[in-house]
């Protein structure tokens, strides 16, 4: 094998798993759904890993490969492992929620796939890469959207075909428009010329607000934003809870590809960031400030919880890309930490909805919080965590992730920053209102019925995990936050 | 600049050529036995009904419109590649092998599935 | 021979057509043709500019044989959950489409 494969073992690896999965469930049984349920999770759950192996072995590597088409450094790593770490967790999820009557092995196929868009999406050093991404993440996600065949998946799932297809489109445009200035794909390309050149200011601005619809739509940024609240109530819950932390990841990696990078130009000098001498800082700033509105003022009247965690996601992107605006090491750090925070808090959210629902005919309005805390006090105190943890209160880790936010954003004072960290306060103000009300519902409300709400000890015993985690981080974050710090390497 | 163009001008030629001179002799020395079913308007997949454009279709032909979308389409992968592949060498050969491998198995998944069989 | 500003006229003008055709159309099937014809205007830039401006690199070229393959893609998933989505409703039409918004 030639050598630059070399590099690219673990996304192999997960491809021969999906190959693997197709063909073996062409030649078993049809009908024996223990089989393939056994053999559906055994492969996916062994490509994972042996993926995440392959990873931490190699995680000093930093070269280029297929002629500087993907770049293998430690921030992509670091990121590959965060994706895959979603996807371990959800691929127990998926297979224990009984949400989907029938079992179909299909359906790791397509979680496979998306891991592989999502680590393209990290690794690009090119915008056909970043596009290749964006779309390898995006189908497979909209044919999961519609696996549940209720009333609102498929409904879902043409309303994120449409919404993903038509913001990849302006995506590309913007790009093709970067591609008539440049005249490469090339990220460093890109770099060399703003570098040199501070002509056509406006062409640009245009550009990366066309950019910013492909990107915004993947994280689910105000104005492109409409797709994900349907989306996050139409598919079933563990596929609700993939989606609302990997594919964000996903956007961040790629936002951070786009913008910074460390090129050498062709007079020797270093440069950190992609568009050098464009000033994009204040278009980010506004989209930041109106997703941050636009998630929480829409999450207070909401009562269906999964439309109001879809909410909340775009709130939290909100704060993460207010911190783009600051062009540091930092800056890159503290989004990091707190998307990994983020995963355990808003996963573990997810996984209580799904409980809660599975014991209320598959409803997820907040009533049926009502009176949680007395019909079973462990996983009550277990949401408040989380619920805690999301609004960032102390001690919980959600606390020290936006403190590091905060942080990195006021580390160069200048107006668009403190203007960013004063809304973000306030937001996170708002956010208090909604969170609160969950916990309100489960220890203040007495409940309207009698039906009680249980579980297996495999999802307690994930629960009380993330619950640990959350609170360790909280008061025990450091080693944590090095270790990302040191990843930070472009 | 204008000779560059000579051998599409009569590759152009030839294939119009051969594909005339292929019905023109179908035509003329065919043996023809007219019937009502032979003579029948043609329509491909189902017989011509009075209810007019309106009827609906059988879901197996957007089935096989969109397999046939994926799979066409695959092939536009391979003109660049058949005119890097002397540069390139051997390694492109098995990068193509590897790309039709990954094909061939979707084709099987849908030939397994049933999407190809029409009843 | 004819100037590349009339290739990127053509191509913006036809982006923007088909990106209104999203914007205000009711049903799924044209607003999947416009989402293509917004493709091909970016395939039209792209090969434009190539041509022209930087007939050293393939770069555009490339670019838009892969946007080919992928549209085809989008289009063959987002034609598949369309079939699902009228077996469950009756309806093409995105207005149709909004029992979750409340």
């Amino acid at each position: 094998m030639a050598s630059y494969m070399m590099n690219y073992i673990p996304e192999l690896i997960l491809i021969i798993g999906i190959a693997l999965m197709v063909l073996f469930s062409l030649f078993i049984d049809n009908n024996d759904e223990n089989k393939e349920r056994l053999l559906a999770i055994s492969i996916s759950t062994m490509a994972i890993v042996g993926s995440i192996f392959v990873l931490i072995m190699n995680s000093n590597k930093h070269v280029e490969i297929f002629s500087n088409f993907l770049t293998i450094d430690p921030l992509a790593t670091i990121f590959k492992i965060l994706f895959l770490s979603v996807a371990l967790v959800s691929v127990w999820f998926f297979a224990r929620s009984k949400e989907t009557n029938q079992f179909a092995l299909d359906f790791y196929v397509q979680v496979l796939t998306v891991l592989i868009g999502m680590m393209l999406m990290a690794s690009a050093n090119n915008m056909l890469g970043l596009y290749l991404g964006l779309e390898m993440v995006s189908i497979p996600s909209y044919l999961m959207t519609g696996w549940k065949r209720s009333n609102n998946g498929p409904e879902a799932a043409i309303k994120y075909t449409i919404y993903g297809g038509a913001a990849s489109g302006v995506m590309i445009f913007g790009m093709s428009l970067i591609y008539g200035l440049v005249g490469n794909l090339s990220l460093s390309s890109i770099a060399n010329y703003t570098h040199f050149n501070s002509s056509n200011k406006a062409l640009w601005i245009i550009s990366i607000l066309f950019l910013f619809a492909g990107f915004g739509y993947k994280v689910a940024a105000a104005p492109f934003h409409h797709w994900s609240p349907d989306v996050y109530q139409g598919a079933t819950t563990p596929v609700t809870a993939f989606f609302s932390v990997a594919p964000k990841a996903a956007g961040f990696a790629m936002i951070i590809r786009f913008f910074y990078k460390n090129t050498i130009t062709t007079s020797g000098e270093t440069v950190t960031h992609v568009l050098n001498q464009v000033p994009w800082t204040l278009l980010v700033a506004i989209i930041a400030v109106i997703t941050m509105f636009i998630g929480n003022l829409s999450a207070i009247k909401q009562t269906s919880l999964k439309r109001m965690l879809a909410y909340s996601s775009i709130a939290h992107a909100g704060y993460m890309i207010s911190v783009i605006t600051v062009s540091s090491k930092m800056a890159i750090t503290s989004i990091l930490f707190y998307l990994v925070i983020y995963l355990f808090m808003n996963i573990g959210a997810f996984i209580i909805v799904s409980i809660v629902m599975e014991n209320n005919n598959g409803s997820d309005d907040i009533k049926h919080f009502n009176g949680f805390g007395s019909k079973n006090a462990l996983l009550a105190i277990i949401m408040a965590f989380f619920m805690f943890s999301l609004m960032g209160v102390p001690p919980f880790a959600g606390f020290i992730g936006k403190v590091y936010l905060f942080t990195a954003l006021l580390e160069n004072i200048t107006a668009i920053t403190v203007t960013l960290a004063v809304i973000a306060i306030i937001n996170s103000a708002i956010s208090v209102y909604y969170y609160a009300r969950v916990i309100k519902a489960m220890y203040l409300t007495e409940s309207t019925n009698d039906s009680t709400i249980d579980t297996t000890i495999d999802f307690k015993s994930i629960l009380f995990i993330f619950a640990i985690i959350i609170f360790v981080l909280g008061v025990y974050w450091a080693p944590l936050f090095n270790l990302l710090n040191k990843a930070v390497v472009m | 600049m204008s000779e560059t163009y000579i051998p599409m001008v009569l590759m152009i030629a030839i294939a119009f050529g051969l594909g005339s001179a292929l019905v023109l002799l179908s035509v003329v020395l065919g043996p023809k036995y007219p019937s009502d079913v032979k003579d029948y308007p043609f329509e491909c997949g189902h017989l011509i009904d009075s209810d007019g454009a309106r009827k609906k279709h059988s879901i197996k032909f957007y089935m096989i419109a969109i397999i046939f979308l994926l799979f066409d389409l695959e092939i536009v992968f391979m003109y660049p590649w058949a005119t890097v592949f002397r540069e390139i060498g051997i390694t492109a050969l098995f990068e193509m092998f590897f790309f039709l491998g990954i094909l061939v198995v979707g084709y099987i998944y849908v030939w397994k599935k049933g999407v190809l069989e029409w009843e | 021979m004819v100037s590349l500003n009339l290739f990127i006229a053509l191509g913006i003008v036809l982006f923007f057509i088909g990106l209104l055709g999203v914007l205000i159309r009711r049903n799924i099937i044209i607003i999947m043709i416009s989402i293509e014809i917004m493709l091909n205007a970016i395939n039209i830039m792209l090969v434009a500019f190539n041509r022209y401006k930087f007939i050293e690199n393939n770069d555009g070229l490339t670019y838009s044989f892969f946007i080919i393959a992928v549209a085809a893609a989008e289009a063959s998933v987002g034609l598949a959950i369309l079939i699902a989505v009228y077996r469950k409703r009756k309806t093409v039409f995105v207005n149709k489409l909004n029992t979750m918004s409340n």
